[in-house]
C-alpha cells in the first residue's frame, strides 16, 4: 500500500520536474535565437572568407533555420545525447559536460551532506539550552555565515589552511604530478575536496541550523512528545529520538528548496578553487562566447538541482507520513 | 533570520551610512579613484593623510576605491531590488485577486523560477548578450529574483483576501481592481518591503561574487568585489587590500538582512488584521 502511494507520489513531481527544465532549455534556446551574432561572428565574419562559404557553414549547422526548428532540432539530438559541438572547447558539448558534472556532483554531494550533518548537530546541542548564551552565539554566526559571500569565506579557508598553515591545497581537483597509485591518489583527491567543499558545507549549515533550530522547537510542543516525557522518557533521548525524528522531516524539505541557492554557490566556489567542475567550464564558456557549450552546462544543470528537489520532497513525503495524503 | 531585535537600529544606520557614503561619495572624498600615483613609487603604500587608507598596487587611493565601489554595489542593489519588488509584488497580487487560471498561470512560472539557480538563468542571458552593462546586469538580476518574493507576497494577500474587510468592500460594491489597490497593497507593503531589502543584499552579493571570479558588469571603475579580486596577489604583504572591501560587503549585507528580518517581524499592521 504504502509503497504504491510513494510511487504514485514520487511521478507527478518527477513529470513536473522534467516539465521545468523544458521550460528551462526552450526559454535559453529562444534567447540565443533572439540575441545578436551567433557562434560564427568572431569566425566567419571574417570579410575574407567568402559570403557563399560563410552561408554554407551557417547552413550546416542550422543557424539559419527559424526558431522552432532551432529548439525541435536541439531537442532531437539531445534526446541522443547530443548537446551539440563546442567550438571553444574542440570536442562534442555532450563530452565536455560528462567530464566537468561528475566533479560538481561530488563538490556539491560532500557539501550537502556535511552541511546537513553540521547543521544538525549544530542545533541540537543548541537546543538542549534554548536561550543560552551558547545559543545566541551559534544564532549570531549563523547570521553573519549567512551575510559572508561564499567566495570570501574560500578566502578565509585559503589564507588560513593553504597560506598560513599548509595543511591544504588550494586548488584543482588532484596534483597533476602526483604519480601515487590506489590509497595515495585518493587520499590526495580527498585533500583537494576539502576546501572547496567546506565553504559549501558552511552556508548550508547555517541555514540548515536555524531551520532545524525552529523545527525542533515546534516538535516540542507536540503532544507525543508531552506523553513521552510523561511517560518518564529521559530529556536526552526526548531531544534526539522523539523531536529530533519528527524534525528530520521539515529539514529534508529544505534540502530540496536549498539545492538551487548550493548549485549557485558551487558553481562560483568551482572558479575560486579552480575546480574543474560545471561552473569552471560555464564560465569559460561565457568568455570565449560558445553558446552552444553554456546551453550544455546550463540544462543539465538545471535537471540535476530539480530532480535533487523531487527526491527531497518524496522523502519528506515518505518521511512524514501526514504528509503523503496531501495533494502535491 | 535569528537576528536578536534590539539590534536593528545600528544595522539601519550602517545601511544608511552605506547608501549616504554611496549617494555623497565624491563630494566627501574628492580623489579620483583611477589616478595612478607617483611612477617612481609605484607600489601599495600604507596609510597616510594624503591616503588615509593607503594605495593599492598601482597606487591607486584605496578610499576613493572603497567609495567607488559602495556607488556600483548600491546603485546596483537599489535597482535589482526595485525591480524584484515591483514584478514580484504585481505578479503575486494579481495571482491573489485573479482568476483560478490566470492565478495557476502565475504560480508555474514562480515554480519554474524558484526550482531553477539564479546564476544559470544569468548564465544564459550573458551567453546570448554578451558581458551586460551595469544597469542591464542589475535589471537581468531583478528579473531572476523575483519568484520568492511573488510567491509571498501572494500567500499574505490571499490570506487578507478573504479576511473581514476585503469582504465588507466587495460586499459594499467596490471592484477588484479597488479592492487590491486600497484595501491589499497597504496591508502587504510591509511584506514587500522586508523581501525587497532582502533581495537588494542579495543582488549586492551576487553582484560582489560575479565581480570577483571577473564575470561581472562591464565596469570601468572598481567595484568590491572586484577590489577583493585585485588585492589577492598582495594579502600576504597588504591584508587590507582584500580586508576592508570584504568588510564593506559583509556589513552592508548584515545590515540590511537584520533590517529585512526587523520590518517583517515588527510589522504591526499585518499582526492587527490577523494575517498569517
Amino acid at each position: 500500500m504504502r509503497g504504491m502511494g510513494a510511487a504514485r507520489a514520487l511521478a507527478l513531481p518527477l513529470l513536473r520536474g522534467v516539465l521545468v527544465v523544458l521550460v528551462v532549455a526552450v526559454v535559453s534556446l529562444v534567447l540565443l535565437h533572439l540575441a545578436p551574432g551567433d557562434p560564427l561572428a568572431s569566425s566567419a565574419d571574417d570579410p575574407l572568407v567568402p559570403t557563399e562559404a560563410r552561408a554554407r557553414v551557417r547552413a550546416q549547422m542550422g543557424l539559419d533555420r527559424p526558431l522552432p526548428a532551432k529548439v525541435g532540432a536541439w531537442f532531437a539530438y539531445a534526446a541522443r545525447g547530443d548537446l551539440g559541438f563546442s567550438l571553444s572547447a574542440g570536442m562534442p558539448v555532450a563530452e565536455a559536460v560528462a567530464g566537468a558534472l561528475p566533479y560538481t556532483l561530488r563538490l556539491g554531494g560532500v557539501a550537502l551532506v556535511l552541511g546537513f550533518a553540521l547543521g544538525i548537530a549544530v542545533a541540537l546541542v543548541q537546543a538542549r539550552a534554548p536561550e543560552s548564551r551558547w545559543d545566541r552565539w551559534v544564532g549570531g554566526g549563523a547570521l553573519a555565515l549567512w551575510a559572508l559571500p561564499e567566495f570570501i569565506i574560500a578566502l578565509g579557508l585559503i589564507q588560513l589552511f593553504s597560506l598560513r598553515l599548509g595543511w591544504l591545497p588550494s586548488s584543482g581537483a588532484s596534483d597533476p604530478w602526483s604519480t601515487g597509485g590506489g590509497a595515495i591518489r585518493w587520499t590526495e583527491q580527498l585533500r583537494h575536496l576539502v576546501l572547496p567543499a567546506l565553504t559549501l558545507a558552511l552556508i548550508v549549515a547555517a541555514q540548515v541550523s536555524r531551520h532545524q533550530r525552529v523545527a525542533l522547537r515546534e516538535a516540542g510542543r507536540e503532544p507525543f512528545l508531552r506523553a513521552a516525557r510523561a511517560r518518564g522518557v529521559r530529556e536526552g533521548a526526548l531531544l534526539y529520538r522523539h523531536a529530533g525524528g519528527a524534525a528530520l522531516a521539515p529539514t529534508i524539505a529544505l534540502a530540496g528548496l536549498a539545492l538551487p541557492a548550493l548549485a549557485g554557490g558551487a558553481l562560483i566556489v568551482e572558479q575560486v578553487f579552480a575546480w574543474p567542475g560545471m561552473g569552471t567550464l560555464a564560465f569559460k564558456a561565457l568568455a570565449e562566447r560558445d553558446a552552444q557549450l553554456a546551453l550544455g552546462c546550463v540544462v543539465p544543470m538545471a535537471a540535476v538541482v530539480v530532480g535533487g528537489g523531487v527526491l527531497a520532497d518524496a522523502a519528506h513525503r515518505w518521511l512524514d507520513p501526514r504528509r503523503a495524503t496531501e495533494p502535491s | 533570520m535569528g537576528a536578536p531585535s534590539h539590534s536593528w537600529r545600528p544595522a539601519l544606520a550602517v545601511l544608511a551610512a552605506v547608501i549616504g557614503v554611496a549617494v555623497l561619495g565624491p563630494v566627501l572624498w574628492r580623489v579620483d579613484p583611477n589616478r595612478v600615483g607617483d611612477l617612481a613609487t609605484l607600489r601599495s603604500a600604507a596609510s597616510s593623510w594624503a591616503h588615509p587608507l593607503g594605495t593599492d598596487e598601482n597606487a591607486r587611493d584605496l578610499l576613493a576605491r572603497l567609495i567607488a565601489g559602495a556607488r556600483v554595489s548600491m546603485a546596483f542593489g537599489v535597482l535589482a531590488a526595485a525591480v524584484t519588488a515591483v514584478i514580484g509584488a504585481g505578479v503575486g497580487l494579481l495571482a491573489a485577486v485573479s482568476r483560478p487560471w490566470v492565478d495557476r498561470a502565475c504560480m508555474s512560472v514562480v515554480d519554474v523560477g524558484i526550482a531553477v539557480p539564479r546564476l544559470l538563468l544569468l548564465i544564459v542571458l550573458t551567453a546570448a548578450f554578451g558581458r551586460l552593462s551595469w544597469g542591464w546586469l542589475a535589471v537581468a538580476m531583478g528579473t531572476t529574483g523575483w519568484f520568492a518574493l511573488a510567491r509571498l507576497v501572494r500567500a499574505r494577500a490571499r490570506a487578507l483576501v478573504g479576511g473581514d474587510f476585503a469582504v465588507a468592500a466587495r460586499a459594499l460594491g467596490a471592484p477588484t481592481m479597488r479592492v487590491a489597490v486600497r484595501h491589499l497593497i497597504p496591508n502587504v507593503t510591509g511584506t514587500i518591503a522586508a523581501a525587497t531589502v532582502l533581495a537588494f543584499a542579495h543582488a549586492v552579493t551576487l553582484e560582489a561574487a560575479l565581480s570577483f571570479i571577473g564575470q561581472g558588469a562591464e565596469i570601468p571603475i572598481a567595484t568590491w568585489g572586484g577590489l577583493i579580486s585585485e588585492g589577492r596577489a598582495q594579502i600576504a604583504t597588504a591584508p587590507r587590500l582584500v580586508l576592508l572591501p570584504a568588510i564593506a560587503i559583509v556589513v552592508t549585507v548584515l545590515a540590511a538582512g537584520v533590517v529585512a528580518d526587523r520590518v517583517e517581524r515588527g510589522e504591526p499592521w499585518t499582526r492587527a488584521n490577523g494575517a498569517r
